[in-house]
């Protein structure tokens, strides 16, 4: 294995150890007791009296050292437990799950949606640089990473659900509800996905290889399909893997906007009734989930980059 | 560049200057003038009866300000940490860089709602949170350029005349990339604002009724079928104020191209 990725794999533990330190600090700091909370969900309506409080707090080890409870914690974390939510009082583990498809859903059609518009306009954009095609696309990406994605999706409120009553504004359930919140997270997504789709083949095609290839007299689709694009993709993949981690854990806003049941939405649901244990919980397996897809991806850079294979650096 | 700059200009010139030509109070509440169409009063009124100009005006202090803050704030660190592990190499760089990736491992937009949520939606913590979870970012950048120029010729000279490192760095070193770092630093900009305006339109950030830009948006939402208007201005102005800061990261860019392979390893 390259010593760049024995390097890059070390760093997973200790980017996983790091994200829950710091959300465990956040649970610590938050204002309010939460043997008191959990006291209030066990005898809903009435005030909780101070021995079922003092009876949690022995129960939970709630007075034992701030190192000891991170290890119990942490402990608990790696087994699936977080904790039960101040709100629903069902287990954290079991509200992520029950949200969690409708967020990969979502971030998975964004995705695919934005590679579809982004690798042909890329590779269009690349093969003809300076002609309409590419200064269309490129003022259209200019737009759509202007644009934050909440004006975005207030606009596609307005004209495809109130004015047009096309698509539902609201909610999930239907393909048609999945419409609006897939395309305005593909469209700065697609942007970035353009530019870097875009560079990374203007680069590759003024080089060598590409000239010998074309003196050979290969036809251009087999030049660029097989030869160039090829080697355009590593930045492409890098960018995609990012994108999806962001998708994942950063369609907090057009969740909310759009109503729809996923882990964004949820948390930020959670920010709002004081409910840490359902906050950081999101964010645990949010993060968690980013920096392994992070080190799938580079491991299977190998595939892409035979450079990658080779004991260097 | 220019149009950049006049832009970004001509909103700070309407931040500074607006409130003192628009003298109507932004939060004064007058229900028998609620929801004036535009015309009568300028740009009109909101839900509450406020003068829509006015709150667009202040909202531009507040935003640009929280702005200037966070960009000051996420520079600064960027810069002394960048500078700092690019220069000192070996250990302390791997251990600070290993902290930055962490940092950088994190979604960044969630873990600010956790940390805003955390310490009470407000302003401040959403300037803590923002700052919290952004610095890694300009620390990558700038940690990348000042490895690129370590070894220049002026830098060893000023090492060989027995400079400290500190005025190596901060006189020689910061000063030569002053153009490039603008220009790398700038690009966060928009995504400063954006978030800003985000965070706040989800009801973290500026309380009501402080006027802000994505908190008027969040406020006007339920008029959204019968007063699109509502959500048109600050929607404008928060799109605005990011395309101009756009415009001027990409002319400051150009200016400094070629970056003398100052990404290297960013």
């Amino acid at each position: 294995m390259p010593a760049a990725l024995r390097r890059r794999l070390a760093l997973v533990p200790l980017q996983l150890l790091g994200v829950a330190l710091v959300v465990f600090m956040l649970l610590t700091a938050t204002p309010g007791d939460p043997a008191e909370n959990l006291a209030r969900l066990r005898q809903p309506g009435s005030e909780p009296t101070p021995e079922l409080v003092a009876a949690i707090r022995q129960d939970l080890g709630l007075d034992d050292p701030a190192p000891v409870r991170f290890g119990r914690w942490l402990l608990g974390a790696v087994r699936g437990d977080l904790g039960v939510s101040y709100k629903t009082g069902k287990p954290v583990t079991h509200d992520l799950l029950a949200r969690f498809p409708a967020t990969a859903l979502l971030a998975a059609s964004a995705l695919l949606l934005s590679l579809a518009i982004a690798l042909p306009l890329g590779i269009a954009a690349a093969l003809r640089p300076g002609s309409w095609l590419d200064h269309a696309a490129g003022s259209l990406t200019l737009l759509a990473l202007t644009v934050p994605g909440y004006v975005l999706a207030l606009t596609g409120i307005l004209i495809f659900a109130v004015t047009l009553r096309w698509l539902p504004a609201f909610g999930a359930g239907t393909a048609a509800h999945l419409v609006l919140p897939a395309v305005v997270l593909a469209a700065g997504a697609s942007g970035q996905l353009f530019r870097v789709t875009r560079a990374a083949l203007l680069e590759v095609l003024q080089q060598d290889y590409l000239r010998t290839a074309r003196a050979k007299g290969l036809p251009p689709h087999t030049l660029v399909l097989r030869h160039a694009l090829r080697n355009a993709l590593t930045p492409v993949v890098t960018m995609c893997v990012t994108m999806a981690g962001h998708l994942l854990g950063g369609a907090v806003v057009v969740e909310t906007v759009f109503g729809w049941p996923g882990l964004g939405k949820y948390a930020v649901d959670a920010v709002f009734l004081r409910d840490a244990p359902a906050v950081l919980g999101a964010v645990l397996y949010l993060t968690a989930a980013f920096v392994m897809l992070g080190a799938l991806i580079d491991l299977a850079y190998g595939a892409l980059d035979p450079r990658m294979r080779a004991d260097k650096a | 560049m220019a149009a950049g700059c006049g832009l970004l200009g001509a909103i700070v010139l309407a931040a500074l200057v607006g409130p003192l030509v628009v003298t109507a109070d932004p939060n004064a509440i007058d229900l028998e003038q609620r929801l004036l169409p535009p015309g009568a009063l300028g740009l009109g009124t909101d839900h509450l009866g406020r003068d829509l100009a006015a709150r667009l005006l202040h909202g531009a202090r507040t935003t640009l300000l929280a702005t200037a803050l966070l960009f000051a704030a996420l520079t600064a660190t960027g810069v002394t940490v960048g500078a700092v592990a690019g220069y000192a190499g070996g250990l302390l760089d791997r251990a600070l860089m290993a902290v930055t990736d962490v940092v950088l491992a994190f979604p960044g937009l969630l873990l600010a709602v956790a940390i805003a949520g955390t310490l009470g939606p407000g302003m401040e913590s959403l300037l803590l949170a923002l700052a919290l979870v952004g610095w890694a970012n300009q620390t990558r950048l700038v940690r990348g350029l000042v490895l690129a120029e370590r070894a220049e010729a002026y830098v060893l000279a000023a090492q060989a005349l027995g400079a400290p490192p500190a005025r190596v760095v901060i006189r020689h070193l910061l000063r030569n990339v002053a153009g490039p770092l603008l220009a790398l630093t700038a690009t966060d900009l928009g995504r400063i604002i954006t978030s800003l305006a985000s965070l706040s339109f989800l009801g973290l950030g500026a309380q009501p009724p402080t006027p802000e830009w994505g908190a008027m948006l969040s406020e006007a939402r339920p008029f959204l079928q019968s007063h699109p208007h509502l959500l048109l201005y600050p929607a404008v102005a928060v799109c605005v104020t990011i395309g101009a800061s756009g415009l001027l990261a990409e002319g400051l860019r150009a200016l400094n191209d070629p970056l003398r392979g100052g990404t290297a390893g960013g």
